[in-house]
């Protein structure tokens, strides 16, 4: 150590420097337009007009997140988002770990067949019109259904949590069938537990798919607004380029002082506030669940 | 006792339905339908008449659809002109000429596309054979025929492959059932094509415009081509060492029971939508209760001559290969920058705050990246004019050069930090003595890192490398779709954008879309298939 630190170079003083410097921009990159957004959602609508927020609103207020709380179609397409972003990802988790059991399983005759038939979904697809026929003969359309059962199995997900099961010991399964237990008892009291953290991956995964989802709502929904989501709700509010005058619920945001860009911009955080909260915690998880599903060295 | 995979009871069994449902076929196509005469074939005029003329003329002239419905009806039925003129007013008399002048058009347009001399395909002189044996014996017996004799010749080879291949463990008569396999596999093919002749001859021959007529064959030839990679797969499969026993298969019916639901599942949800593909061989019309007109190639020759579509798969092949490289270059910078901070605290910081944009979804991206880039106020203009880079700021949204630059730009945004996890994860599987080694020759921080780091995770950037190749026709959607306008159109249009537009905005025509669909799905799979041999062939991890 106190070798290394001697022998030190100039060039390598710099070297660290600079780093430093690059890596400093890159934080500020990437911070710069959300703490922007941010400032903007705290400051006066009003105010904002004037232009010049940069990183702390000058005039602190909370009514544009009052009006965006107050406004129920956001708030019920909120809902609706918690309600398919829990669902969707549990019955994805079950679905598709049992899915990878199955076929970790070596002894199973049709482990090849099976697992060809799920990768081959990964390169071939029908496509959005035979998608959306299909879910409209079979009742799926118009329905929050349609949110959560199409995707409720992957192929690469089963790959990666059949990746990890390949990886525990195959003296688990055989002295508890040997004890006697069942596959799905065997599934849920033994290999489940072992699983947790690739199964938090792909739940995170999952869930921010689920929660940043706005297609689904667009192609197959879009009668419905009563089952539009966060997401959808905010690119209506995002697409609506100042129609101000047309728009009675902003008439009334005017009344209000607060203008399309301040609710905009609260919406915005709102939108993605629940998942942003959420990954630093599971970050250890994904890096390492990552690592497992993806290409090994 | 080893155990054998029973391909060959599947191939059988897939066989055994498929020539089932030939012999359903003569019932498939011929369905008694209004306006259908001589049994399936339709003249070209009551086809004009379910164009979209009757439309389009009711739309420019104000006139009620049905008036002009009536109108076109009772021209195609050869009525004189007093008779058709007596049942409108004197100001309407005007659309009998339109509509007759269009009527004809349409009518040489579908001549046109049924006609036997214009097409310059071929399908090695099957569709003459075809055309020769319809045109003599009666179409619909003998084309049904045709493909039974085709399917139970391969039901045959397939159950005495099947039998000996599961049963045989002398070597010889391994290897005679291989070759039969082989000889399946080529009849399959065959079968595959005398299909599509024939279908494509009837289509010729019969003016079929109105009938159920496709599907069958369609259904047949996914049947015969499911057989065919089971097929190909066996033989790919060589390790063929035991015998299946139903005793196997009671052991562990547990777990065939549980797979069963999964494999449903697949073949509703990723398979079912599959046989949507047959509208891009049809004209379709979503509400048509007569079934849909089958045109066999023509959306997709009209989608290669659309100027959009090329413009889109340009746009696509683009912002892939610009998106591919950014990704690719700043993932590995930071990755490799990164590795050189020594405070942990630091390290995790800048990690967690570089995956936060990953989370976000596109529409929140879009909505920054407008921002950034704001003519007024944006904060990428008022920085440059301030640095005096240019005086006026730029309507970055308003020229289309630089569209694929922003969406570039965009993508590294939202996935560097992201992207770089992969790498960091196999920097820390290089040995430290290596770097321990260098340290002691006098090598710097900078050193290790193009010396060291850099070569160490150089297999990992290949593999990656390769992996995203095979996924070139996929540059993202969601990005484009945010940030396009109508003012870029020229080069923020991808072929996802564009099947979106073509099938849900004005005049939605699906069958284009869909083709434009399994034209990417072609595209990919071939791609998805070389990038697999090539890292195999660099013996590396596989992708399945």
């Amino acid at each position: 150590m106190k070798r290394s630190r001697r022998k030190k170079s100039g060039f390598d003083i710099a070297f660290v420097i600079v780093n430093t410097i690059v890596l400093t921009i890159f934080c500020i990159v990437t911070l710069y337009p959300i703490l922007n957004t941010l400032a903007v959602s705290f400051n006066e609508a009003v105010d904002t007009l004037t232009g010049g927020i940069h990183l702390v609103p000058r005039k602190f207020t909370l009514e544009n997140y009052r009006t965006v709380f107050r406004t129920r179609t956001l708030m019920h397409s909120a809902y609706i988002s918690v309600l398919r972003t829990v669902l969707g990802t549990l019955l994805h988790m079950v679905l598709t770990s049992l899915l990878a059991y199955v076929l970790s399983r070596k002894e199973f005759l049709f482990n090849r067949q099976v697992s060809l038939f799920y990768v081959l979904t990964m390169y071939v697809s029908g496509g959005m019109i035979p998608g959306l026929l299909l879910f409209k003969s079979i009742g799926l359309t118009n329905t929050f259904w349609v949110y959560i059962i199409p995707g409720a199995i992957s192929a690469f997900n089963m790959i990666v949590i059949r990746t990890y099961m390949n990886g525990l010991p195959d003296s688990l399964v055989e002295s508890a069938q040997v004890d006697g237990a069942g596959h799905f008892r065997i599934f849920l009291k033994i290999i489940l537990p072992l699983c947790k953290p690739v199964l938090a991956t792909i739940a995170l995964f999952i869930a921010v798919g689920q929660w940043n989802a706005w297609f689904d709502v667009m192609i197959y929904n879009a009668s419905r607004p009563d089952l539009s989501t966060l997401q959808y709700e905010l690119m209506k509010l995002l697409s609506s380029v100042s129609q101000q005058s047309g728009d009675p619920n902003m008439a009334k945001h005017a009344a209000n002082m607060v203008t399309p860009e301040s609710i905009r911009a609260a919406a915005t955080i709102v939108t993605a506030l629940p998942i942003v909260c959420l990954y630093p915690f599971l970050q250890r998880y994904f890096v390492t669940g990552l690592t497992i599903g993806g290409v090994k060295e | 006792m080893k155990k054998r995979k029973p391909y060959y009871f599947i191939i059988a069994a897939l066989c055994f339905a498929s020539v089932i449902l030939s012999m359903f076929l003569p019932y498939l196509h011929l369905p008694e339908q209004e306006g259908v005469q001589e049994g399936y074939a339709i003249d070209y005029r009551t086809a004009a008449l379910e164009s979209n003329i009757i439309r389009e003329v009711a739309k420019e002239s104000g006139i009620a659809k049905s008036i002009v419905y009536n109108t076109a009806k009772n021209i195609v039925n050869g009525k004189d002109r007093e008779t058709i003129e007596k049942r409108l007013k004197e100001e309407e008399y005007y659309i009998v000429d339109i509509l007759s002048v269009r009527m004809d058009e349409k009518v040489t347009e579908l001549e046109r596309m049924g006609s036997l001399e214009e097409r310059t395909f071929s399908f090695f002189g099957l569709i003459k054979l075809s055309i020769f044996v319809i045109t003599i014996l009666e179409q619909d017996i003998i084309s049904a025929y045709l493909v039974i004799i085709t399917l139970i010749m391969t039901v045959i080879i397939s159950l005495v492959v099947g039998v000996k291949m599961l049963t045989t463990k002398d070597r010889k008569a391994y290897r005679s059932a291989k070759i039969l396999s082989l000889t399946n596999i080529l009849l399959s093919i065959l079968g595959l094509l005398s299909i599509n002749a024939i279908s494509i001859g009837a289509l010729q021959v019969q003016n079929f415009y109105k009938t159920n007529w496709g599907i069958g064959f369609f259904a047949i030839a996914v049947i015969h081509m499911l057989i065919l990679i089971l097929a190909i797969v066996g033989n790919m499969h060589e390790k063929f060492e035991g015998i299946v026993t139903w005793k196997m298969i009671l052991r562990q019916k547990q777990l065939i029971l549980m797979s069963i639901p999964f494999v449903l599942y697949a073949l509703i949800f990723y398979y079912g939508p599959l046989v949507g593909w047959t509208m891009a061989f049809q004209n379709y019309k979503p509400a048509s209760k007569n079934g849909q007109m089958w045109i066999a190639w023509e959306k997709f020759k009209a989608l290669f001559s659309d100027f959009d579509f090329l413009l889109a798969f340009r746009n696509t092949v683009a912002m892939s290969v610009i998106n591919l490289i950014f990704s690719f270059v700043f993932a590995i910078g930071f990755a490799l920058l990164l590795n050189e901070v020594v405070n942990l605290k630091g390290k995790k910081f800048i990690q967690t705050v570089s995956y936060l944009p990953h989370f976000l979804s596109w529409i929140i991206v879009a909505a920054i990246v407008r921002n950034v880039l704001s003519i007024d106020g944006g904060i990428i203009n008022e920085l440059l004019v301030h640095w005096g880079v240019i005086r006026q700021p730029i309507n970055f949204f308003a020229e289309s050069k630089y569209f694929w630059w922003i969406v570039g730009f965009a993508v590294v945004w939202k996935e560097t930090g992201w992207n770089s996890i992969i790498y960091l994860a196999s920097i820390t599987s290089i040995s430290p003595d290596l770097y321990e080694a260098a340290s002691i020759d006098g090598a710097g921080r900078f050193k290790k890192m193009i010396h060291i780091t850099l070569p160490g995770i150089k297999s990992t950037i290949f593999v990656l490398l390769i992996i995203n190749l095979g996924m070139i026709m996929n540059s993202g959607f969601e990005a484009q779709y945010q940030l396009k306008s109508d003012l870029i159109k020229s080069t923020a249009e991808v072929i996802d954008t564009y099947v979106l537009k073509k099938s849900f905005n004005q005049g939605a025509d699906w069958s284009i879309g869909t083709a434009a669909g399994i034209f990417k799905s072609a595209i990919s799979i071939l791609l998805v298939s070389l990038a697999n041999r090539i890292a195999k062939a660099f013996d590396q991890e596989r992708l399945y």
